[in-house]
């Protein structure tokens, strides 16, 4: 069964569309990536499926029930606007939340101390939010977004303002509530980390899906369609000695990368090296990256914006 | 989805803890009675530190006999009474100082005396032909009504002793002639229960509308800053994926109501152990206390009913607005429906079944506070109460619904200020 079903869910504010009719399956046990331009209307599906706003027209159904049906303790929430209460106590803090989504008194306090030794902060239980450096901060947001085990988490922009170190510790923390059947749906600019954590996507550009499925498929896709070729030595070569094979031709001294145009192949596109008398050391289809995938996809349907990858 | 009682005690739990353990709470709690004790207390004590350093006025006497006697009269108490004026008159009698001018003093120069502050007034005693007295006085300060009472009854005291001296009678018989008497109210209840009436007729229903007025302005303002400083921190956004906007409303008004409650109960515990202390107190008040059951039992109600009304409205502003300043021009239509019959309170008190009255009474915006001053002075027919608080009942639930609408758009919205016609869209989406 699907985690998630949109099935015409749209929402518009006054004259804009928002969210323009849409239909999508997140799949339930994965990490889902849902990538988009700021301004995409990410945010405003994601407050959808949050219950924060009601959709304007469609259905959205959560493990194939109606979403205004199901209880608040099968969500967890971690919003690109972060905020705590920064005068409560960390332990309070996180009781307070579980208790919202309907734990226990006992069983909120038990989560609570388990949850800050997870990610490190047991001795902090007792201290105000406003102690708490930023990073500190974000894993207390991580927190009470999962310590309830959700059936559903929904993190926006997890990773952003974290050093090397916590973010490895949030991708391991991910790997385990995926591991006790928790669905991530996870949003995202950093591409990264779609690549390492993600099992399938949607791409999302002025309110409709424009690219969604698996990521291994989607990056085979676009892969076949990369190349990257190095010399042996130099080679005296113009863009538009490609223009008929290849949309886009990048020249270096040593070597070239081209997207090779679908009507064509990679094949030609060494044959016509070989023909021009490059001397060709490497030839390589690349697997396209999804930072590669995003930009091409977003500038080809029309960024609103300044969207683009970080 | 239905409404998840649970959430509202749990956010109503958060607020109340929160607040109840801040040292505000603590400092609120014991310096508001120092400070109203403080507004009672000091006028008095100034009328004591006046006593210091009374008003010294000379009297200036042209008629020959009416000086003497004013300047004696002005020293003799009026026989005690216990109504608002004799105490007036008690206080004023002590802060003036009246002595004759020495003789051959010009008045032109007590006048000079005066406006350079050497002197603080002068009295200047004449009669003629059409009156057998009259009286003018100088000073740099007239502004002072209490003094010209007291001036006016002495006078006058004066002027019936020489009319009874003119007239011949006997000494004794005049001193009985000029016995005084004074209205003593007596309290008519329901069923013709009588009570001896006293200053507290006066105080306790305007101490009541008080407590009501101060307590919804001051946490409603705190709710209205708690939804603003929620939406700023951000905070919002996690709490309302989990519970709906009216439990986070609700739960925040039931939260700092209860605050508030808390704090009145302990002013009120404290307060009662203080006048149970003193043994004089309890003895004066046997015959009837002032505070009525029913009073308190609608205060209770007015309080609770009035504080939802206010503090939805200001749970409103607070998620339609995105800074302080800016909840300022939405937050005095609101604070007028308070403050209109708070500032009504001696007229109400005067005339409290006037047809306008009545209609304040029954009005939801300034039913709490106006009720409760009627209540407090004559017998309210019940079904009065009954439709004042029905509608009132009713009110709230549509205030509320419509705060919730406005709450559950707003709190989301932030940069542009949102505009009347828009709030009153969301109002009916």
């Amino acid at each position: 069964m699907e985690a998630i079903s949109y099935r015409g869910v749209q929402k518009n504010f006054g004259d804009v569309k928002a969210v323009k009719p849409l239909d999508l399956d997140i799949p339930q046990g994965k990490i889902f990536g849902l990538l988009g331009p700021n301004g995409a209307g990410k945010s405003t599906l994601i407050r959808m499926t949050m219950g924060i706003f009601l959709p304007d027209g469609g259905d959205i159904s959560v493990f194939g029930q109606p979403r205004d049906q199901v209880a608040s303790a099968a969500f967890g929430y971690l919003p690109e606007d972060r905020g705590l209460y920064t005068k409560m106590k960390v332990g309070e803090l996180l009781r307070f939340f579980a208790s919202l989504r309907g734990l226990s008194t006992a069983e909120a306090g038990r989560r609570a101390t388990e949850g800050l030794r997870r990610v490190g902060l047991e001795k902090w239980e007792n201290h105000k939010v406003d102690d708490l450096s930023k990073g500190m901060q974000q894993k207390i947001q991580l927190l009470v977004a999962i310590q309830h085990r959700p059936k559903i988490a929904v993190l926006d922009e997890p990773f952003t303002g974290l050093d090397p170190v916590n973010v490895e510790l949030f991708m391991e923390v991910l790997d385990e509530i995926i591991a006790q059947g928790t669905t991530v749906v996870l949003s995202t600019h950093q591409m990264e980390q779609v690549e390492k954590l993600c099992h399938a996507i949607a791409l999302i550009n002025k309110g409709e899906v424009v690219l969604k499925g698996n990521v291994t498929d989607i990056r085979r896709d676009y892969g076949s369609r990369a190349v990257s070729v190095e010399f042996a030595d130099g080679a005296e070569l113009q863009e538009s000695q490609f223009a008929d094979l290849a949309e886009k031709v990048i020249l270096m001294p040593n070597g070239a990368r081209f997207v090779v145009r679908p009507e064509a192949h990679a094949g030609k596109v060494l044959k016509r090296l070989l023909e021009l008398g490059v001397k060709v050391s490497r030839f390589e289809e690349a697997q396209a990256s999804m930072h590669d995938i995003f930009v091409q996809v977003v500038s080809a349907s029309g960024a609103e914006g300044d969207g683009h990858a970080n | 989805m239905r409404t998840n009682w649970g959430n509202i005690y749990a956010v109503a739990r958060r607020e109340f803890l929160d607040r109840v353990r801040k040292k505000s709470f603590l400092a609120s709690t014991l310096i508001t009675p120092v400070v109203f004790g403080a507004l009672m207390i000091v006028p008095a004590l100034l009328q004591v530190i006046q006593t210091g350093k009374p008003t010294e006025i000379l009297v200036v006497d042209k008629t020959g006999w009416a000086g003497p006697a004013v300047v004696a009269a002005s020293a003799v108490p009026r026989p005690a009474g216990n109504s608002l004026e004799s105490k007036a008159e008690e206080s004023a009698m002590k802060a003036a100082a009246l002595k004759m001018a020495p003789a051959g003093e010009d008045l032109e120069a007590i006048k000079r005396d005066i406006g350079d502050g050497k002197v603080d007034g002068a009295l200047l005693l004449e009669g003629d032909g059409k009156a057998e007295l009259k009286a003018t006085y100088f000073g740099q300060n007239i502004s002072n009504p209490q003094l010209f009472q007291f001036l006016d009854s002495r006078l006058n005291v004066a002027l019936v002793e020489h009319r009874l001296d003119k007239l011949g009678l006997d000494r004794a018989i005049a001193d009985k002639l000029k016995g005084r008497v004074e209205v003593d109210p007596v309290k008519v209840e329901k069923g013709g229960k009588t009570r001896k009436g006293s200053i507290m007729d006066f105080v306790v229903p305007i101490a009541l509308a008080l407590v009501i007025y101060m307590m919804v302005l001051m946490y409603g303002t705190a709710i209205m800053n708690g939804v603003l400083e929620e939406k700023n921190s951000k905070v919002v956004e996690v709490i309302i994926s989990a519970v709906r906007p009216f439990e986070l409303m609700m739960g925040k008004i039931v939260g700092i109501a209860s605050v508030g409650l808390l704090q009145y109960a302990i002013w009120f515990v404290a307060g009662a152990a203080v006048f149970m202390a003193n043994p004089m107190n309890f003895q004066s008040h046997m015959d009837g206390s002032p505070v009525k059951l029913l009073q308190l039992v609608l205060l209770v109600l007015y309080f609770l009913l009035g504080f939802i009304f206010y503090s939805s409205l200001y749970a409103a502003i607070g998620a339609a607005c995105t800074s302080q300043q800016e909840t300022q021009q939405w937050q005095w239509p609101v604070t007028m429906g308070l403050i209109l019959p708070t500032m009504l309170v001696v007229p109400t008190l005067m005339t409290p079944n006037a047809s306008w009255v009545v209609a304040l009474s029954l009005f939801p915006v300034t039913s709490p506070i106006t009720m409760l001053l009627r209540v407090g002075a004559v017998e309210v027919p019940l079904w009065q109460i009954a439709a004042s608080l029905g509608l009132l009942a009713s009110g709230t639930v549509c205030v509320a619904w419509a705060a919730a609408k406005v709450y559950r758009v707003g709190i989301l919205m932030t940069g542009k200020r949102p505009s009347i016609p828009e709030i009153m869209r969301w109002i009916r989406q």
